[in-house]
């Protein structure tokens, strides 16, 4: 198919003085995992609202599998898998018996619910009500419920917020698993470990914009020049304010930050395009006793690091 | 075949039979109500009432004294200071109290206050009788009494409470826990949606309504007189004019602060002014007029035709109609402006 699953042309949302969503041009292919990543009122759950078709869009195009929600309604809701960010289903109602409601309203067969419940991993818990399961349990179950009509198009806003790390694990491997089936899923979280883990391509929001759209590879190979250093060496009697070290192999900049816990210690980031050399230089010096390093760590940029050097604040602020 | 109706109907009767709560309200509720109620208004129990009379050990004039003797057969009698008589009469224990001034009987009370005054009059024909009064024929027939005008407004009013806030309330909820969102974004039949919410509003009402009558019959004597498809005809406009307007109420609401509100500034009022414990003929008539056109005053007087004045279907029909038509109008304005985000 040539039309993209999702297509967004300068799609722009208000609400009072806030531009909630700023002028998005988006293109998403068929099975194309995505994620919406950007902290707390970056937009993300305005933007996904308005493909779900639960929020109208002021201005710009919206089209799903080359459809708009003007056009055909009964058909995009039948198409669409949605995770809505907290819902909580009813207290005195099974697992089992949500499912089903929600089956029938796509007029699928009960038979379904039992299958969906093994694929998530809650049918042990088919007759529980809902008010007896965990948070980790409860966004398996709005999961499940997404994945009932076996949609085309699977929407998950925020699926893991919340949640310990052991059941955000054991959903993303629910999620995961879904990849074969050639479904479009977009997925909103301000976890980068979520995007990083789930999706091929990760887009970054922030006030309602896109900030940065690629692979994880394409945004650390245009957003940084490469490899982090961070160590930290004990205060000497050598040096004042600043330790000596002015150039080192392959160094882009650096960076220097007291450690409140140890005040005779200091630390250092680096960032660099070769970590290998500037290592190599920075462990001479250490041998050399020009400084003292107590601990070092070398690591592949993160998403956090792109979006602190685009916005100067955390992902989860 | 897994039909969305069916199940959005049953998950309402599950969320009522799941609360323990629910049984409490449903049936124990309307039992004690219409139990205390009926027992303290129906003569099951000896109605006496008290008056004080000041200083009555003090009265040595015969005929003085005879009077009080009459009025010992019907009356219990304190005696106590004048000072403790008007704070009696305050804090309404007693309805009139009697001193005795140059061997006259002075009686004490508010002239405002209809029972009072019947209290007096009741005192002055028992002392001051002639022998040849006439003769009282008691009324305790099925149909006249207080309980047989009590049951059918009890039957109303648990059609419009449960109605109501049952609608109002669990629609509210759904909008605040987001599930109505997330029921919107699937192809669910919103007409679906809203019929199954008004017809399992018919569970607890029915339930409700047997329960109240049965012990009724049972306990007071109450019977249906009329016909029992004008019963059905009446119950069911009741059951839609008041779920009407709990749709209506919870249309917008998503706070539950504010649904509570609402509900009680449309319930509280409707209580009161529609007769369900008193009739409403004691408003001043063209306020009476008005008030006959409430949904629970036309809900209450219907069911107390069917119960009391052998009515039958033609006789409640105009009734009927009105309160369908009422019920429709707001469900069709509570659909028109409902909020599913």
């Amino acid at each position: 198919m040539n039309t993209p699953a999702i297509e967004l042309k300068a799609v722009t949302k208000r609400f009072k003085d806030i531009t909630a969503v700023d002028s998005i041009d988006m293109q998403i292919n068929h099975g194309q995992y995505v994620a919406l990543l950007g902290p707390n009122g970056a937009g993300k759950t305005t933007l996904v609202e308005m493909i779900e078709g639960i929020q109208q869009q002021d201005s710009g195009q919206i089209s799903v599998l080359g459809k708009t929600w003007k056009e055909d309604k009964q058909y995009l809701r039948k198409i669409m898998g949605i995770s809505l960010q907290e819902t909580k289903f009813t207290d005195k109602v099974t697992v089992s018996e949500t499912i089903n409601l929600f089956a029938s309203f796509y007029n699928i067969h009960k038979n379904r619910s039992n299958e969906i419940l093994e694929r998530v991993g809650l049918a042990d818990k088919r007759n529980s009500y809902v008010v007896n399961l965990s948070g980790g349990q409860r966004q398996k179950l709005a999961i499940a419920v997404a994945l009932t009509s076996t949609p085309k198009i699977l929407l998950l806003d925020e699926p893991t917020t919340g949640l310990d790390p052991y059941s955000r694990h054991e959903v993303w491997g629910i999620i995961a698993e879904l990849k074969d089936n050639n479904t479009t899923m977009i997925l909103t979280t301000h976890y980068m470990e979520e995007a990083q883990y789930l999706c091929d391509r990760i887009i970054i929001m922030n006030n309602g914009k896109f900030l940065a759209d690629g692979t994880l590879n394409e945004l650390q190979n245009k957003f940084s020049d490469g490899d982090i250093i961070e160590f930290t060496l004990s205060r000497n009697d050598n040096f004042g304010e600043q330790p000596p070290i002015n150039h080192l192999d392959k160094m882009v900049s650096l960076k220097w930050d007291a450690v409140v816990a140890a005040p005779n210690q200091m630390k250092g980031t680096i960032v660099t395009s070769d970590s290998v050399s500037t290592l190599n230089h920075l462990l001479a010096l250490d041998r050399e006793h020009v400084i003292d390093i107590k601990e070092v760590t070398s690591r592949k940029v993160t998403l956090d690091d792109i979006f602190i050097s685009m916005t100067g604040r955390h992902l989860d602020e | 075949m897994n039909s969305s109706f069916i199940n959005l109907f049953l998950i309402q009767v599950r969320r009522f039979y799941r609360e323990p709560e629910v049984i409490f309200w449903v049936i124990f509720f309307p039992i004690i109500m219409s139990w205390i109620l009926g027992v303290a208004f129906s003569g099951k129990t000896v109605n006496i009432k008290t008056i004080a009379i000041v200083s009555v050990v003090a009265i040595h004039e015969l005929p003085l004294q005879a009077k009080i003797d009459k009025l010992k057969t019907s009356f219990k009698i304190l005696d106590i200071s004048e000072d403790e008589a008007i704070k009696m009469l305050k804090s309404g224990n007693i309805l009139l109290y009697i001193t005795i001034e140059d061997n006259e009987m002075v009686y004490h009370f508010d002239k405002n206050n209809p029972d009072a005054n019947l209290t007096y009059l009741t005192i002055e024909n028992l002392v001051n009788s002639c022998d040849a009064h006439a003769s009282i024929k008691n009324i305790s027939g099925q149909g006249s009494r207080y309980i047989d005008f009590l049951i059918p407004g009890l039957i109303s009013l648990g059609i419009m409470n449960s109605c109501i806030w049952g609608l109002g309330w669990g629609l509210v909820e759904l909008r605040i826990r987001k599930l109505l969102r997330a029921m919107a974004a699937t192809p669910m039949k919103k007409s679906y949606f809203i019929a199954s919410h008004y017809l399992s509003r018919l569970i607890p009402t029915t339930i409700e309504t047997i329960i109240l009558y049965t012990f009724a019959h049972y306990y007071f004597g109450v019977v249906v007189s009329g016909s029992i498809a004008a019963f059905i005809l009446v119950f069911l406009s009741g059951n839609l004019v008041f779920s009407g307007i709990g749709l209506l109420i919870s249309s917008r609401t998503d706070n539950t602060d504010m649904v509570n509100g609402l509900i009680n500034v449309i319930t509280v009022p409707l209580v009161i002014l529609s007769g369900i414990f008193f009739s409403y003929q004691n408003f001043p008539d063209w306020i009476g007029d008005i008030i006959k056109y409430l949904p629970l005053a036309m809900l209450t007087d219907s069911i107390r035709n069917v119960f009391n004045q052998g009515a039958g279907v033609m006789d409640v029909s105009f009734d009927v109609v009105i309160l369908f038509s009422i019920g429709l109008i707001f469900s069709i304005i509570g659909i028109k402006i409902f909020k599913w985000h």
